[in-house]
């Protein structure tokens, strides 16, 4: 079978912190050569339904990886965030059918979580510092995929509350976690399965992007998420030293784990590139990722 | 926002506080924001005032890595420099840490060799400070040198950090109540004998240790550099002399330690340790027995006050220990016998120590030269009467 030779599995649209609208995503991967690409925002599959009216008639309903008519192949694909009492992960999930129950069910369970944390943190500012907020600005957060603390973070800045979202972040958003709920990454990796997709841990050592998870912490994380029901690692992945591209292809290997490629790209929100995702080409790649592609193509 | 140095070559960034998820991108607008200005020059993140880096920042310098492939990172902690070690960073491009600042004021110097001083700075460690500014690879080097002798069988103390000092580098060791033979032979007289034993004892069983191939440099091949510095002071035929009888001497296994003298064996608790390893070379031991000669008598041949002022004893006791040593390493109480070996040691003793002299400078005092001319003396009065350098030692 042939592969295709340029992938990034891992990038963000504007359905969650990303800048780039789906098009506009679009149009740069085009520029950059890829030709299998996934779009993951957080706890959002939104693109891959979108994607399916840019893709046209060709595809059947429900498809897990679309064909463009140029080509180029998108996998449906989400960025899950779980946490349990060892810390936080992120889950991606490949290939799942858009039309399964329990990948919505997540979806959806995602979306009410972070609703509730908004207002919650609203009522805690207010009662706390006596930051007061429009119902405009209120509307405007609820209306988001993905509020999170930096959107407060801006709208603290425009009020005045706070000199900039950095003051606003560390002097007083980060003073205060809303944790009493969460997604466990049992039920991410059991929702994922049911739907038919693959579940892969996001850049593993990194846990959900802030830490620096190794040695034997990594592999007790590892293995009770494979007891989970896990089926790949994140092994190539822009943030990581080729060092740590070696221990996760390792880790990869040890535990028969597939292996997925991806950059995270933001858009202008993070400087990552589209497609850096320290694999050059697949044909270099860890026995892993073909075993990825052979499933998913 | 980051404050950052331009030279010619050289663009500097200063980072602080913390970087993590939280302002991870702003660090990194930061950083781009400060590169603008540069137009080709080296560039060095200085890490030493920041406080905690998370993987989120370690993906801001990846990032600038990938745009700036020699990019270096400069005084980082012990802490962050363990967590770039760990991801690989320190593999993949120029990491230097930072060095803790100790002050040796008001410390014993409990040490001396050529390359710098021993310093105590509490009861259990000793810090040895460089002479050398630039320093860091002798350090490295020296410990590689220590690492070999422990391997081998020759105890000795292994620095375990490296420190600055008033703009020196310095390597801390770990020496619990430790004494030099010096101060011993200066403190306790009558552990006179013991002191001789003791050193000779450590000094055979040095040159009794065989060192596998290329793992430290032959001491001939030095020798030989030396008299090459000397062919335009010497008279062509002593200098054809001297370089036929080094030449001559074998390629040796052995080890020796190339700078034995009692501030460089040290006795801690019951045990004799050998310490200042950067001259730790292999070789025939005439090479090794010329610098003890010039540790106890050469230096102090003109002004025997220097004996006194390097050692802590007397020009006489450090001729009555070098004597003592001599013939308990030949295992001989033969006067002749023993002054037939030392007269093979001076020669290559002089030579060291007219070159040195000369690159100090010595040729431009008056006092230098009349010290030169006395060790040049010598030096051709012995070689006009010296065919060989090999001497034979009796097994004990």
């Amino acid at each position: 079978m042939a592969f295709p030779e340029k992938i990034d599995l891992h990038m963000h649209t504007v359905f969650s912190d990303g800048s780039e609208t789906l098009p506009e995503l679009l149009e740069r991967i085009r520029e950059n050569g890829i030709s299998l690409f996934s779009v993951t925002d957080h706890d959002s599959i939104q693109a891959a339904e979108e994607m399916e009216k840019l893709a046209g008639q060709e595809n059947p309903d429900g498809s897990r990886c679309l064909s463009l008519a140029d080509g180029i192949q998108c996998l449906n694909g989400v960025e899950l965030s779980c946490r349990d009492e060892d810390g936080k992960y992120h889950i991606l999930a490949y290939g799942y059918d858009r039309n399964a129950a329990p990948i919505w069910e997540l979806i959806h369970n995602a979306h009410r979580i972070r609703m509730n944390k908004v207002s919650k943190r609203l009522v805690w500012l207010e009662e706390a510092f006596g930051f007061l907020f429009d119902q405009k600005d209120i509307e405007y957060l609820y209306s988001l995929n993905n509020p999170g603390k930096p959107h407060f973070g801006i709208l603290m800045a425009q009020h005045g509350y706070a000199a900039s979202k950095d003051e606003a972040m560390t002097n007083y958003l980060n003073k205060k976690e809303f944790k009493e709920e969460f997604i466990r990454p049992e039920e991410a990796i059991e929702g994922i399965l049911k739907s038919g997709g693959i579940p892969v841990l996001a850049h593993p050592f990194y846990g959900d992007g802030d830490q620096l998870i190794l040695g034997e912490e990594m592999k007790y994380r590892l293995e009770k998420l494979i007891d989970f029901g896990l089926q790949g690692l994140e092994a190539y992945y822009s943030g990581f030293t080729q060092k740590l591209i070696a221990s996760a292809e390792e880790l990869a290997a040890d535990h028969h784990l597939l292996i997925t490629a991806g950059s995270d790209y933001h858009g202008a929100n993070k400087t990552v590139l589209l497609g850096d995702t320290g694999l050059e080409r697949v044909s270099d790649a860890a026995p892993g990722l073909q075993a990825f592609l052979e499933r998913v193509l | 926002m980051y404050r950052a140095e331009y030279t010619e070559h050289e663009v500097v960034i200063y980072l602080s506080g913390r970087i993590d998820s939280n302002n991870a991108p702003d660090a990194e607008q930061q950083i781009q924001s400060c590169l603008k200005e540069r137009k080709d020059q080296h560039v060095s993140l200085d890490f030493g005032q920041l406080e905690y880096i998370s993987s989120a920042g370690l993906r801001v310098i990846l990032h600038i890595r990938k745009r700036i492939p020699d990019l270096s990172i400069i005084n980082v902690s012990a802490e962050i420099y363990d967590i770039l070690d760990m991801t690989g960073f320190t593999q993949m491009m120029d990491v230097r840490r930072s060095y803790r600042e100790v002050s040796v004021e008001g410390a014993e110097i409990i040490g001396e060799g050529a390359n710098g001083k021993l310093y105590r700075i509490d009861s259990d460690n000793v810090v040895k400070v460089y002479n050398n500014p630039d320093a860091l690879e002798d350090i490295s080097m020296e410990r590689e040198k220590a690492r070999i002798a422990l391997v081998l069988g020759i105890p000795t103390a292994i620095s375990y950090d490296v420190v600055k000092v008033n703009g020196h580098y310095g390597s801390v060791f770990e020496l619990l109540d430790a004494s030099a033979f010096a101060k011993i032979l200066a403190e306790e007289p009558d552990r006179f004998d013991w002191c001789v034993q003791e050193f000779t004892d450590l000094l055979l069983k040095i040159h009794s240790t065989v060192v596998p191939a290329g793992k430290l440099p032959q001491i001939k091949q030095t020798a030989l550099r030396w008299i090459g510095d000397l062919k335009e002071f010497l008279p062509a035929d002593a200098y054809e002399k001297a370089y036929q009888l080094v030449t001559a001497v074998p390629e040796d296994n052995h080890m020796i330690h190339g700078d034995y003298h009692t501030k460089n064996v040290v006795l801690q608790g019951d045990e004799v340790l050998l310490i200042d390893m950067d001259t730790l070379a292999v070789g025939h031991p005439i090479f090794e027995l010329a610098s003890m000669y010039n540790a106890f008598r050469g230096f102090s041949e003109y002004d025997h006050s220097v004996m006194e002022r390097f050692h802590g004893i007397s020009y006489e006791t450090g001729v009555k220990f070098w004597d003592s040593v001599m013939k308990t390493y030949l295992g001989t109480q033969d006067d002749k016998e023993a002054k037939s070996v030392e007269d093979k040691a001076r020669i290559v003793g002089y030579i060291r120590l007219i070159r040195r002299s000369i690159r100090r400078g010595g040729l431009e005092t008056e006092k230098g030269r009349e010290e030169i001319n006395l060790w040049k003396e010598e030096l051709l009065s012995l070689l006009s009467c010296t065919d060989t350098l090999l001497f034979d030692r009796k097994q004990s």
